[in-house]
């Protein structure tokens, strides 16, 4: 997995990427990596 | 098959088994002579005199001590065992230190001031020093969250303040983020004063990163209706398993939200207990 300001993830193909977030909470998102990465931008301020 | 190495230990060369082994050399048993040198008596003695090594390895990394040395050699469990020679299995369900530390989270829906979070330091049920980690919150129906002495209300009294919410306030969430890393279990809801009309609850984890993020995990779903129970039922959540949550303080994806559906002026006593271990 790789990681961006502590959020882990892997791209799945088809669209899809499994995310881990750092309290160990995950799931599996319809994003590009740019996309979360912008988002994690924003939730992390 | 196993992979064994005798390494010889010594400042001289030693023949075990028909095979000579240089000063600080390793030899790599083979698969057909594993029976000769399990079994060479010259061999144990040199291993427990510190003379000869058994290795999982020829690099000097995986060098045994002589009881576990002898184990491998040997092909022996180590697991203990009863006066029978079963195993005796325990099995470990959290880290080393970590102990089961229940926490309880009382509050009523609806109601200001009305969550219970404390230590048990103090005399009185009002001492106990506050966890100070989780929150009551109150919302409308539009999804504005109602607070003591808000814009328009500066300078209401906390019975105002109790009045508006018992006839504005339709949904309540309390939010539990401990300061620290965990084993979650599962968790027990009791309650205290059974509602008679359609009362829902959720619990959602990561409440605050969006679904589309990953966040807002569902743990308790669907909106459980307390108006199902009687006064003081309890309802258990067990896990199967624990899993590791790990404090996150940047976006608090280790925070619960309790969110809680009901009729205005509805007052649930509700006690969640989270059960974890914790070191």
């Amino acid at each position: 997995m790789q990681e961006y300001k502590g959020v882990r993830y892997m791209d799945l193909g088809n669209g899809e990427l499994k995310v881990v977030w750092p309290s160990g909470v995950s799931s599996v998102i319809k994003s590009t990596i740019e996309d979360l990465k912008k988002e994690v931008d924003k939730v992390s301020g | 098959m196993t992979i064994k190495f005798i390494k010889n230990a010594d400042t001289v060369s030693h023949t075990w088994a028909g095979q000579s082994i240089a000063p600080a050399a390793y030899y790599q048993i083979q698969a057909v002579e594993m029976v000769s040198w399990s079994t060479n008596a010259q061999l144990l003695a040199d291993i427990g005199a510190g003379l000869a090594v058994v290795a999982r390895s020829d690099d000097g990394t995986t060098d045994m001590g002589i009881s576990d040395g002898i184990d491998w050699l040997k092909d022996a469990d180590p697991s203990p065992r009863d006066t029978d020679g079963s195993p005796i299995q325990r099995n470990k369900y959290t880290k080393t230190g970590w102990h089961y530390e229940p926490r309880s989270l009382d509050f009523t829906t609806g109601v200001y001031k009305s969550l219970y979070n404390r230590k048990h330091d103090g005399n009185t049920i009002a001492d106990g020093t506050d966890y100070g980690d989780a929150t009551l919150k109150f919302y409308t129906s539009a999804g504005d969250e109602l607070t003591f002495q808000e814009t328009g209300h500066e300078s209401e009294t906390e019975e105002q303040f109790q009045t508006r919410l018992d006839s504005d306030c339709v949904k309540t969430i309390m939010a539990w983020q401990p300061t620290h890393d965990m084993d979650i279990i599962g968790g027990i809801l009791m309650i205290k004063d059974a509602p008679t009309a359609d009362t829902y609850m959720w619990t959602i984890v990561a409440p605050d990163i969006p679904e589309n993020l990953g966040g807002s995990v569902p743990h308790v779903a669907g909106g459980w209706n307390l108006a199902y129970f009687n006064s003081k039922d309890k309802i258990q959540v067990n896990g199967r398993g624990s899993k590791t949550v790990v404090y996150d303080p940047v976006y608090n994806s280790n925070k619960f939200g309790t969110i809680i559906k009901h009729a205005a002026g509805t007052n649930v006593g509700v006690q969640m207990v989270y059960e974890f271990f914790k070191g």
